[in-house]
């Protein structure tokens, strides 16, 4: 073999690995061809130490994977779990209480009486104030924090002290799916006493959300309410 | 056989090549990829545009016109103060357009921004939104249109100018939101009179209740920077311009070396907002931004953007520059450095800082790292020439966190880079011979009755002791027990109603008590200066005038303010009364802000 040949073939392979080799090599740099770093490591952190929290559950990390969304407004962020109406009905919580509407969801327990008489005594202005909006373009939903004594008569009882009209629903059911609901809502504490005075507004098609505290002047509830309901759009002449 | 003389041909050909490549030249006559482009940071960092006032008369008439129907109390427009603005604000026309901006490769985002332009061709709404810019004394009036809903959309927006002493009705109240049932219309006129802001890196963004988190995610968010005052308010406003302190930038801020003749160069002074977003697929496209509205602990991200920017990189010469630092995050806190390794900060390069949210800080301090918790701004006098011409400078993040609530730990051996300054050759400017040492004196205060801002006041004078506890109550987070409602005014330690007097100095407690989570707690109309810190003296990087303090868990921190009133120039030139009304006080966790962790106080006369 002579030396010219050796030298080419030298040669080519350097031309061949030139991009690898003008490049600075430094100890950090990772995967040629990387146009991103690598996607942040996703850790579950341990609970909270020694801090007067009532939430129990362990929190995942909040910083999602790259490529894997909740997105509000899909099906699968929502859990369909089976839950109970007033009227002893049972509902998939997905299909049959969000998908498609306008909702206004609460959170309280028939026992309850610190936030919830006030809060579901706004909502009842709240559904005077929507009229027969109630039950056609908006729902209300108000879920027990309470489900291993709220039984649906209990809840129906409690319904009609408010005279909630059709259109609004009182749902219970197992602890577990009422605490599947629960979280994808954002509402984390465990301690029924200490459940939120918040009212979660959305409109699942568009996937627009909002929460405002349930004391507020209902008629700036029923104006928030009434954001989310899509305007029709007249036709022009 | 391959002789001697062929081998060492051989081996000094390879010598050449391995030799070129740690240099970044070809042997072999082709293009080397530059070595300044690496794989990743190669977006060029965007500087925000300037926006550009408007000075068609029409129009300003026509915004002055809109202000006259709308105003109230101190924002009223009398013949006086309109003459006075037509002879000296700055007036401009800014519209809140949805815009699809390229951030990833591949599809474009969708995002929220501001526009000064409307309808100019080839000017879009931008995020970060255009830089409103002007010195103090001069005033600035703002149209902003939304024009960002949808039919299955509505989007309601209020600006809220952070930073400045602002009237009430111009001052972004959070239920002043727009269009709305009380307010039907989609534009409003803001007033910013200017008399009471210091030089100092200050920011506007969204404030709309219940949905501030959103908006300011989609991208509502700009500088607003304001000068000392120059000569353009003499003699109408006020005897002289702030000269003390243009001759402090004059000696100290890079690129203001001929600041009393030309003004200050702004290529050596650049504006940074650090922001943390979640991209992906939403309505069938890729790389749009991702906001969980059921996260009411903290939205937080793992793409980091500069400027608006993932992964930007600028290039800088090897000589002083101002950097402008802000966290624009919903619920990230960062502990920021600069290294030359972009995953460690094990050897970090010196940080000059001189000045926070307010202005300039008493005395400037030598840091290696930066605690910048939401909302809160740092400027820091970075010199490059700590490093060789054609090398890179990274700024990184290494403060963890994985979840709103709080930051994790600081960490030096993990860090994430988020913006990587390319060093050259220093040109031609001149790079002031003075360089800001550690415990160079800044501003000094001193007893100026004509700039109340300046004006030195102790504890002693404190008219009122209010104590504000925000603690963790039935899934949010009440202020003395109590959520935001719409003017209500806050209830303090004693039950009294937050109601300070303009012209009286008060003093603050703030205690976090609400168990896990951390609060930057801002406070609108005043600054304020920090007394103590779980009952120590605040470190040098927290003194002089901020408006923003960050609570960790249990802390406890007393701020002093003194209410003002506008000071006398500009309420006998403008004619216009004092600042009286509702002012707001919350977290700057925009999530928590919207769990309506957010209180009220009032400001009384004198």
């Amino acid at each position: 073999m002579d030396a010219k040949k050796i030298a080419q073939g030298l040669m080519s392979a350097l031309l061949f690995l030139a991009p690898v080799l003008t490049e600075p090599s430094l100890a950090w740099q990772e995967g040629k061809g990387e146009d991103r770093l690598p996607p942040a490591a996703i850790a579950s952190s341990s609970p909270s130490a020694a801090k007067a929290e009532s939430s129990q559950s362990t929190r995942q990390a909040r910083v999602v994977p790259k490529g894997q969304v909740p997105s509000a407004g899909s099906a699968g962020y929502f859990p369909n779990v089976t839950l109970l109406t007033q009227d002893n009905q049972p509902v998939r919580f997905y299909d049959d209480m969000l998908k498609g509407k306008v909702v206004v969801i609460s959170f309280m327990f028939t026992t309850c009486n610190s936030l919830c008489p006030m809060t579901t005594a706004h909502l009842a202005s709240v559904q005077e104030q929507l009229g027969e909006r109630l039950g056609r373009d908006v729902f209300i939903i108000s879920i027990s924090v309470d489900p291993a004594n709220d039984t649906p008569a209990a809840l129906k009882k409690f319904a009609e002290s408010f005279q909630a009209k059709p259109g609004w629903y009182f749902l219970t059911g197992e602890k577990e799916n009422i605490r599947m609901v629960r979280t994808k809502l954002g509402i984390n504490g465990e301690d029924k006493m200490q459940h939120t005075g918040m009212v979660i507004l959305g409109n699942e098609a568009t996937g627009q959300w909002r929460k405002m505290p349930a004391w507020q002047n209902p008629i700036e509830i029923t104006n928030a309410v009434k954001t989310l309901i899509p305007t029709k759009v007249t036709e022009r002449n | 056989m391959i002789s001697r003389r062929e081998i060492t041909k051989i081996v000094l050909v390879g010598v050449l090549v391995l030799g070129c490549s740690t240099i970044g030249i070809s042997a072999f006559g082709q293009a080397a990829k530059s070595p300044e482009c690496q794989p990743f940071f190669c977006n060029a960092l965007p500087i925000p545009r300037f926006a550009q006032k408007v000075t068609d008369a029409g129009k300003i008439k026509s915004i002055l016109d809109q202000a006259t129907t709308e105003a109230s109390g101190s924002h009223r427009i009398t013949t006086q103060l309109r003459t006075f603005l037509e002879k000296h604000a700055d007036f401009y026309e800014i519209t809140m357009e949805r815009a699809l901006l390229q951030i990833l490769p591949g599809e474009k985002t969708e995002i929220w921004g501001y526009n000064d332009r409307p309808g100019v061709p080839g000017f879009t709404a931008i995020t970060p939104g255009p830089t409103i810019a002007t010195t103090r004394m001069h005033p600035v009036v703002v149209r902003f249109t939304n024009n960002l809903s949808t039919p299955t959309e509505p989007v309601e927006t209020i600006v809220h100018y952070h930073g400045g002493h602002t009237p009430p009705s111009s001052d972004g109240y959070a239920s002043d939101k727009f269009p709305s049932a009380n307010f039907p219309f989609n534009s409003r006129v803001f007033l910013y009179p200017m008399s009471l802001t210091r030089g100092a890196t200050q920011w506007y963004h969204d404030h709309a209740v219940d949905v501030t988190g959103r908006n300011v995610y989609m991208g509502l968010a700009g500088f607003f920077l304001v000068d000392p005052a120059d000569n353009s308010m003499v003699p109408d406003m006020m005897p002289t311009a702030d000269n003390d302190e243009r001759e402090m930038l004059r000696t100290r801020i890079p690129g203001c070396a001929n600041i009393l003749t030309t003004g200050c160069d702004k290529r050596f002074d650049i504006p940074l907002v650090i922001q943390d977003r979640v991209f992906g697929v939403k309505g069938g496209k890729a790389n749009q931004l991702i906001y969980n509205p059921f996260d009411f602990d903290g939205v937080i991200g793992d793409t980091f953007l500069v400027n608006g920017a993932n992964q930007p990189f600028i290039e800088v010469e090897r000589r002083h520059y101002l950097l402008r630092m802000l966290n624009g995050s919903n619920a990230r806190v960062y502990q920021l450095g600069f290294s030359q390794d972009p995953k460690r900060l094990t050897h970090p390069l010196e940080i000059m800082e001189m000045a926070t949210e307010g202005g300039a800080m008493p005395k400037a301090t030598a840091q290696t790292s930066l605690l910048l918790p939401m909302a809160l701004r740092a400027e820091m006098i970075f010199d490059f020439s700590q490093v060789a011409v054609g090398s890179d400078v990274f700024l990184v993040n290494c403060l963890q966190q994985t979840e709103g609530r709080r930051p994790d730990d600081f960490t030096a051996q993990s860090c994430t880079p988020l913006l990587r300054f390319h060093v050259g050759p220093k040109g031609a400017e001149a790079d002031p011979p003075v360089a800001t040492n550690d415990g160079d004196t800044m501003l000094p205060r001193r007893n100026d009755p004509a700039r109340h801002i300046e004006e030195v006041f102790s504890p002693q004078e404190a008219v009122a002791t209010r104590e504000f506890k925000f603690e963790r109550s039935h899934g949010e987070w009440a202020i003395n027990g109590e959520l935001f409602q719409a003017h209500v005014i806050t209830r303090d330690g004693e039950d009294r109603e937050a109601r300070p007097r303009l012209g009286t100095v008060e003093i603050w407690t703030l205690t976090n008590s609400s168990g896990g989570w951390v609060h930057p707690i801002h406070i609108h109309a005043d600054m304020f200066e920090m007394l103590e810190r779980n009952g120590q003296p605040p470190g040098p990087e927290e003194q002089g005038l901020k408006e923003t303090a960050y609570l960790d868990r249990g802390d406890t921190v007393r701020v002093m303010f003194k209410f003002v009133s506008q000071p006398d120039p500009w309420s006998r030139a403008s004619g216009a009364e004092d600042d009286i009304g509702d002012y707001v006080f919350h977290c700057h966790n925009v999530e928590h802000e919207d769990m309506a962790m957010m209180g009220n106080f009032n400001l009384v006369g004198p």
